[in-house]
């Protein structure tokens, strides 16, 4: 379970996550099944939190050459600007 | 002359209009002149006119329903560009044009052009509002396809790290103006949706002139945008126009600076909408145990539980009480019985016959022990025994005197 969580994208995360907090609200549930949630919630948050500290940053170029080939460059003049 | 078949005129007519109407081009045909003639009818609000050129003229009305949605008011000497029907007026004999559109023709073919790409690319469904796909919350990588001398790319990179430190960024450097802009910005929105990771993409310049803008209003832009496979925002200039590749994105932004603000969410402010949700996860979790708390200590406060004695000592005090009722019930009946019984041996020995005997009566019998109770059962002369209270006596039948049958 864990292991799938992590590849959910962020959206999906957050939306999994707003799920797992309401129907713990709402509901009684029996403690194994609230426990779970609650565990399932916690890896959420911390998917999440991953989610928005993992990228770092980065600004690169994606040019393609004459003869049709695509390459990335960084783009060091712009991120100066930036 | 009688086997010719002779039409009325209104058959006739009927059958020319019949003509026209079915001929595709004259039903939806861009026609450019001067107006003439040109007089807006009151108060039916329709507007007729003669369309005109150096070598030909042709009669026109354009109905209120067009008419009043005209952005100009169109007068006669004005050269115009009209779209409409050819169809055939009966009672004047008269074809005419039925205008549904109509702009001055003063900015040309350029405006022409666009108007019919616009109706052919809407036709197809290209700015239908059910294309349009939601953005992602957070873009893994945002997919920029502009030009990187203008200031449109520094806005942009400028609004997504303010808002977002780490964000990761792929630029599609692309000519934004000029002849080779609109396949330059088509290939580079092709080329960032085939770059791993790009889940976005913000396609446009900054402001500028009608003419600047107008490679985002060539179909294989507007094409590259429809056909992309993530979103895209579309960022063209300054908010007055409206260019057909902003009709074809997915999100519309007046500014690249707008663009960037749409395209990436402010870290700072999903942080604490993360932090938030996990404060209510908590907070959620702690009322689920207290629940449950309480109705352990509910349920430890039950007397069967603190006082587990409780039950058997309420069950022996129920066997003592029945033990009592039923000592007492059995010694009455043991009363009653007794009671019962003496009257019953009373009764028994008022009935015994020795009593009877007692009382001076006797009991006769036959020698064969045979009772008598009335007198012909012995004969004259028979041997009878007689039993007494006390003693017995052997006798014999003197007389018998019959019985007086009732």
């Amino acid at each position: 379970m864990p292991g799938k969580l992590e590849q959910l994208s962020f959206d999906d995360a957050v939306k999994n996550l707003e799920k797992v907090v309401r129907s713990l609200e709402l509901g009684e549930v029996p403690l194994e099944q609230a426990l779970e949630m609650f565990q399932e919630g916690i890896s959420l948050v911390k998917v999440c939190s991953d989610k928005l500290n993992e990228a770092e940053k980065k600004i690169q170029l994606l040019i393609e050459g004459p003869a049709g080939e695509v390459r990335l460059e960084p783009a060091i003049s712009l991120e100066e600007g930036a | 002359m009688d086997n010719l078949r002779i039409l009325s005129v209104r058959d006739l007519t009927l059958y020319i209009k019949g003509l026209l109407d079915k001929d595709r081009l004259l039903q939806n045909v861009w026609v450019r002149g001067e107006l003439s003639n040109f007089k807006l009818h009151s108060p039916s609000g329709h507007m007729y006119f003669t369309l005109k050129d150096e070598q030909a003229c042709i009669r026109g009305v354009m109905f209120r329903s067009k008419a009043m949605l005209l952005p100009f008011r169109p007068q006669s000497g004005m050269k115009v560009i009209m779209r409409g029907a050819i169809s055939l007026y009966e009672r004047d004999g008269q074809y005419q044009l039925y205008a549904e559109e109509m702009q001055p023709d003063g900015l040309g073919a350029i405006h022409l052009a666009l108007e019919q790409l616009k109706e052919k690319l809407a036709a197809e469904g290209l700015f239908d509002p059910e294309r349009k796909r939601p953005l992602p919350k957070l873009p893994r990588v945002v997919g920029v396809a502009t030009s990187t001398t203008g200031a449109a790319i520094q806005d942009i990179l400028k609004v997504m790290f303010r808002r977002f430190p780490n964000i990761q960024v792929v630029i599609a450097p692309c000519a934004v103006q000029g002849e080779t802009a609109p396949v330059e910005i088509a290939k580079a929105i092709s080329r960032l949706n085939s770059h791993p990771g790009v889940d976005l993409i913000i396609a446009g310049r900054g402001g500028g002139s009608r003419e600047e803008l107008w490679a985002f209003n060539s179909e294989v832009v507007v094409r590259a945008i429809a056909e992309s496979s993530v979103p895209v925002i579309s960022a063209v200039g300054h908010e007055t126009d409206i260019t057909l590749a902003d009709l074809a994105a997915d999100l519309r932004a007046p500014t690249p600076s707008a663009a960037a603000e749409l395209a990436v969410p402010a870290k700072l402010e999903m942080i604490s909408a993360i932090q938030g949700l996990e404060n209510r996860l908590n907070n959620a979790i702690q009322t689920q145990i207290k629940n449950k708390r309480r109705v352990c200590e509910l349920l430890s406060a039950s007397p069967a539980l603190t006082n587990p004695l409780f039950r058997v000592n309420q069950e022996k005090q129920y066997l003592d009480q029945l033990r009592g009722k039923l000592l007492q019930s059995s010694s009455s009946l043991i009363k009653d019985n007794k009671s019962t019984l003496n009257i019953l041996i009373e009764k028994l020995d008022s009935l015994s016959p020795l009593k009877v005997l007692a009382r001076g009566y006797s009991v006769c019998q036959k020698p064969s022990g045979e009772l008598l109770t009335y007198s012909e059962q012995v004969k004259l002369g028979e041997d009878i025994l007689v039993t007494l209270s006390k003693g017995k006596l052997q006798c014999i039948v003197k007389e018998v005197t019959p019985c007086q049958v009732s």
